[in-house]
């Protein structure tokens, strides 16, 4: 083998090891389903709350995080991804650590009384602010922490100016910020940009 | 010019389809037939022949379940493999000085 060849099969290696360090998570269809779950669960409660329906309101989200954790189930039934990383198994990771987050504060912090249903809001959308900073890092996608400025902005704005028009803002976010990036990813080809 | 024993390359790695597999699988912790295939750009057949070939020298472990084979680098195909890149870079730059062993 001469040196010209082995510098040839060197850059190969390396061309192939940066193709498998690519490997995307296809966190993607959760990303969706708990986005449109979450919008149609806070119009609905922002409905219910207008036509002062408490009992309504009360019931709605463990309804909704029972539908959204069981599609989350059968969605993972799928199976694992065709290949797997570190960043893979750390993506999944923040995203099942970011869904338990949230149904903790929902549900303790809102049901227990810790956390005034005014808060709700702006707390949901700084952790998301949170999971797409870290979720932009591990990725490798850059855009990724413009959907993190974006929910902080909405976090910031809904914690300044509760109302009740805060869930329906928050539902708008859920649309933009959680399906929309989830039907992004889902356009990148398996070993992206 | 090097005294570079092109002989000392493992054969079992020294195939450019086995070692675009041992690469692609030293880059990720398991994959599947499939990622494998597209992401080297062959048939199926051509694939599975060298993996057989892999896995019979105990450098990639198979793993079937759920009706799915994943297919992972073990510790002696990661050792092969680093090995293997040392030799073609000892032969882009070999040691001016032959280190006497300890």
């Amino acid at each position: 083998m001469d040196p010209d060849t082995a510098r040839r099969e060197l850059a190969d290696i390396r061309s192939w090891m940066e193709e498998g360090r690519r490997v995307m998570v296809e966190t993607w269809r959760h990303q969706v389903w708990w986005g449109v779950v979450s919008a149609v669960a806070l119009v609905a409660t922002w409905w219910a709350v207008e036509q002062e329906a408490w009992g309504a309101a009360w019931i709605l989200w463990p309804v909704a995080l029972t539908i959204g954790w069981s599609g989350s189930a059968l969605l993972g039934r799928a199976g694992p991804p065709r290949a797997r990383n570190q960043a893979t198994r750390a993506f999944e990771s923040l995203w099942v650590g970011t869904g338990v987050t949230l149904t903790v504060v929902g549900t303790v912090g809102l049901y227990g009384g810790g956390l005034a249903p005014t808060a709700f809001p702006g707390v949901v959308a700084a952790v998301f602010g949170a999971a797409y900073f870290t979720a932009a890092r591990i990725a490798s996608l850059p855009a990724l922490r413009w959907v993190a400025l974006a929910w902080w902005v909405g976090a910031a704005g809904l914690l300044l100016w509760p109302s009740d028009a805060s869930l329906l803002v928050l539902a708008a976010l859920a649309l933009l910020l959680e399906a929309g990036p989830g039907l992004a990813l889902s356009r990148l080809p398996e070993g992206r940009p | 010019m090097s005294d570079f024993d092109y002989r000392a390359l493992d054969p079992v790695i020294h195939s450019r389809l086995r070692l675009a597999a041992v690469s692609l699988l030293a880059s990720v912790d398991d994959a599947e037939f499939t990622w494998l295939r597209d992401a080297v750009g062959t048939t199926d057949g051509n694939l599975s022949t060298h993996l057989t070939r892999l896995v019979d020298a105990g450098y990639v472990a198979a793993n079937r379940t759920t009706g799915v084979t994943r297919y992972a680098l073990t510790a002696a195909g990661r050792a092969a493999f680093r090995t293997y890149v040392d030799h073609l870079e000892h032969l882009l730059h070999p040691d001016p000085v032959e280190k006497e062993s300890p």
